[in-house]
């Protein structure tokens, strides 16, 4: 027999371990080939330039996606050299050389590779309409995304996954030629030692974790990069270390404790596990970490569209906005509404001036400046949720003094900062937040006593190089979300160009963003879930093949089929407890971060997204639970 | 005496119908209560075929089985196990250990299984580990023992439950003339002194002469019986020369 049928053989004999492993890359590989294919669509690229972020989250998401698998390929093909040892060390005994054994796994990896390549574009093909036709119902696209077969697209697929599989290939290559023959008869002896106690590693897993945690707070405050880092790094070694000793302990102490341990099937369960935890805590503190990961990422994502509905009332007060102290225009403004279907529910009109606080010398920072006696006006027919409180919190300005209406690029003036606004002096009291003007403005707008607005009113007309008074108009019309063809029809009134602010367009757009940003992670979700799943699989069926035996011995001795039943239950449940479990934790305390981020722009919680997402995944969890506990007994009985 | 267990007419087959090949032919015994019987024959004689049929471990084609006066073709698959865990004992010629637990959890899992207080036990490891002689070894785990002291174990998990009878498929099967002598021993001492019952398989010659009893098995068949009435040496003579006959093909044997 030649390598190449050896390997075709080997691939065949072994199916069953790598159906799963399969199964989770075609599906990855049919993801990233249609999120390529999305960026390379034109009928997107025709659609809207806006579209650029869109892109940018596809792009972005396809490469955690390569990242993800590239670990996923490296993890199931180290497992299953791990499983195989015995094989090759049979193999290297018959007198065969280990490069030629070698070159026989190799193939084998290529030979999944291609097939998993060749089936994943398949499918990829098959189903980018169905992949579409979700992006339309979960993105909210409102354009019309047309069936694109891109030639490119393939060719990206076909060499980053080629790579990849040759990488595999490659490491598979080097680990074999260079083991030696007597660790690999006695591989299988070497893995299942008990697991010592380390209790030092345990301190040091909670001290790196809680390090991890003390660093994520600054993450959103200090330098990003250096602190993600450092949190990222922490909290992996934290969970490897912990589930090394903790773990050993926690097993250590059910087995010498004989009252839990001498309790029906717990000695049979606590038994097989303790005996596995040496090799199995790798796999439960990377399934720990890919939980944690997923859960925070949904919630995170979540909290996007959260985030986009409360900035969205604050941001976007008006249907419509514009500045323009001609009257010409404003009618043919109110005339090409009233020939619409939309009724004006509001209309407003200020005065307002504009301050370049000069701090930054590359643009102007054009600060709007309104009257307070505007300002309280705007705010009661504005209808805000909290009207009275933002009125009151304006009440009682004194000349002299100002209080910063914040907008959502600005990071905002300290408390009591005083400002020199063209020779008047003014205190910024405080900054608030509340509707007023809206997004078009990018820097925060400073309110003054009417007093105050006169005196720098002045100044500004001294000033040669000031901007003079304006009229800020903001119009809110009925039905406004359907409002995309009103929209267009004022953009193209000439005078409006590059001075129109539509609430619609700009909700399309968040929409479609985030609407791609929950499609992209909800794949990227099932990926990361499939290949869970499929981690899990591989263990737990290589745990069954070597508890075959054991079981095998207690069914003679007696044991009942519930009885099997409830210890392989337990047996397989810790497996996916334990890292629901951290992983929640850790989830929790991410998305803890990020509210106390958020919080302090907006009034959020994030707890339903966190709770949603977690439940969606323990629900997953448990169907894949009691599916391996069946397999795993089956697979004892047969 | 009473009886433990009676046969009659024991058939099993196995395989398909047309390419059926008959294991056991119609066996008939009985098995007197603190008996030690052991069963002989060749290899393929049907002997462990036997013992998986009494021991409830397999199910017979025809005939019946009473252990104890139960019929045991009535009791339902899912007792089974739970009477199997609470009358009957094995000790298997791979010892069938489970490596991941230690000496200790090994003797205790009968108990264990049956939620007898962890206290009691202890107790009772501890009494049947220094009959067995192993009460040094208790924490160790199997793959640090000898062939010899792992059977022990396998016999003491085996008399733990204070079983009706003991099974034994080959006990010396896998060990040296010293330790099999030693283990021997040890079963004639549990026979003697908790009257036990013990049914063993063997082809071992040496081993047999233990026996207060020896069923020979050729070919699915009862083909002769040696009661005692003799010293171990000159049973064991007469083991040798039934074994010959048997060889031999002559179906006559000393009855």
């Amino acid at each position: 027999m030649d390598s190449f049928k050896l390997a075709l053989f080997n691939v065949k004999n072994n199916i069953k371990l790598f159906k799963f492993n399969i199964i989770s890359m075609v599906f990855a590989i049919a993801v990233f080939f249609n999120f390529f294919s999305l960026i390379f669509n034109p009928s997107i690229d025709l659609a809207n330039t806006d579209k650029q972020s869109i892109k940018v989250t596809l792009y972005m998401t396809s490469i955690v996606l390569v990242f993800f698998i590239l670990f996923f390929i490296l993890y199931s093909n180290s497992f299953f050299l791990k499983q195989r040892k015995k094989e090759i060390g049979i193999y290297t005994f018959m007198g065969v050389d280990n490069s030629k054994i070698a070159v026989v796994f190799a193939i084998e990896e290529i030979l999944l590779g291609v097939v998993s390549l060749v089936l994943g574009l398949f499918f990829g093909m098959v189903f980018q309409k169905a992949f579409l036709m979700l992006l339309t119902k979960i993105a909210a696209f409102k354009s019309s995304v047309t069936f694109y077969l891109s030639i490119k697209s393939v060719i990206i697929t076909s060499v980053v996954f080629i790579l990849i599989f040759s990488l595999a290939a490659m490491r598979g290559f080097m680990t074999i030629s260079r083991s030696k023959l007597i660790n690999l008869l006695n591989a299988e002896k070497q893995e299942d030692k008990l697991l010592k106690t380390r209790y030092f590693t345990g301190i040091m897993a909670i001290v790196l974790i809680l390090t991890g945690y003390f660093f994520s707070g600054k993450i959103f405050t200090e330098d990003f990069f250096t602190n993600s880092s450092i949190v990222i790094l922490s909290i992996i070694l934290g969970t490897f270390l912990l589930f090394s000793s903790f773990l050993s302990v926690v097993v250590k102490f059910m087995k010498n404790s004989k009252g839990i341990l001498y309790s029906g099937t717990n000695i049979i369960s606590i038994s097989n596990i303790a005996y596995r935890i040496r090799y199995n805590y790798r796999t439960l503190a990377c399934i720990t970490i890919i939980v944690a990961t997923t859960i925070t990422s949904i919630g995170a994502a979540f909290s996007v569209q959260h985030m986009f509905n409360s900035i969205k009332r604050v941001a976007y007060p008006y249907s419509f906005s514009y500045v323009s102290s001609d009257s010409r225009v404003n009618a043919r403004v109110l005339d090409t509404i009233s020939s619409s279907k939309h009724k004006i529910l509001q209309s407003i009109e200020t005065n307002y001036l504009t301050f370049d606080s000069g701090d930054n010398r590359e643009f102007p920072m054009n600060h709007p400046v309104i009257k307070v006696s505007d300002f309280n006006r705007i705010t009661n027919s504005l209808k805000a949720e909290n009207k009275e409180e933002i009125i009151s919190s304006v009440g009682g300005l004194q000349d002299g003094t100002a209080i910063a209406v914040e907008s959502s690029n600005d990071s905002g003036f300290q408390n009591n900062q005083t400002l020199n606004m063209y020779g008047l002096n003014i205190k910024v009291k405080k900054t608030i937040n509340a509707p007023l003007l809206g997004g078009r403005f990018q820097f925060n707008t400073i309110v003054l006593t009417d007093n105050d607005y006169n005196k720098f009113k002045d100044n500004c007309y001294k000033l040669e190089t000031a901007e003079k008074e304006k009229i800020f108009n903001g119009i809110v019309v009925s039905n406004q979300e359907d409002s995309l063809e009103l929209s267009k029809k004022l953009a193209a009134i000439p005078e409006l160009k590059d001075n129109f602010t539509s609430y619609v367009v700009y909700c399309n757009l968040f929409n479609e963003v985030i609407g791609v940003v929950k499609f992209a992670g909800m794949f990227l979700g099932v990926v990361f879930m499939l290949s869970t799943a499929s981690i899990m699989y591989m263990k737990l069926m290589s745990d069954a093949i070597g508890d075959k035996k054991k079981y095998e011995i207690l069914m003679k001795l007696g044991i009942s089929e519930s009885e099997l039943y409830r210890a392989v239950s337990k047996q397989v449940g810790l497996s996916y407890t334990l890292p629901l479990l951290i992983g929640a934790v850790y989830a929790f305390m991410g998305i803890g971060v990020l509210q106390k981020f958020l919080n302090k722009y907006l009034e959020i919680s994030l707890l339903k997204p966190f709770v949603v997402s977690l439940s969606i995944y323990t629900i997953i969890y448990i169907c894949f639970y009691l599916l391996t506990t069946r397999k795993f007994v089956d697979m004892v009985k047969a | 005496m009473d009886n433990i267990i009676e046969t009659y007419d024991l058939k099993k087959a196995y395989g398909e119908r047309g390419v059926q090949f008959n294991a056991l032919k119609g066996i008939n015994f009985t098995v007197e209560k603190g008996e030690f019987l052991g069963v002989m024959g060749p290899s393929g004689s049907g002997k462990t075929t036997l013992l998986n049929l009494i021991s409830t471990i397999d199910k017979q084609t025809s005939g019946k089985i009473l252990f104890d006066g139960k019929d045991m073709g009535k009791i339902n698959n899912k007792d089974l196990s739970r009477f199997r865990r609470d009358n009957i004992g094995f000790i298997f010629q791979d010892y069938n250990l489970l490596d991941n637990m230690s000496v200790e959890d090994n003797i205790s899992l009968p108990l264990a299984l049956n939620k007898v207080p962890h206290r009691e036990i202890k107790e009772r490891v501890n009494k049947i580990s220094s009959f067995f002689g192993i009460e040094t070894q208790l924490k160790k785990y199997p793959y640090q023992l000898s062939g010899g002291q792992k059977q022990r174990v396998a016999a003491a998990r085996a008399l733990i439950t204070s079983p009706k009878v003991i099974f034994a498929d080959e006990p010396t099967g896998a060990l040296d003339s010293k330790s099999a002598t030693e283990l021997l021993s040890c079963l004639t001492e549990m026979n003697e002194k908790f009257n036990t019952t013990i049914i063993m398989v063997t082809h071992d010659a040496f081993a047999a002469s233990f026996c207060k009893r020896v069923l020979f098995l050729s070919d699915g068949q009862i083909h002769g019986k040696l009661n005692p009435n003799s010293s171990r040496k000159e049973l064991y003579q007469r083991i040798l020369s039934m074994m010959a006959s048997l060889g031999g093909g002559e179906q006559n044997g000393l009855f």
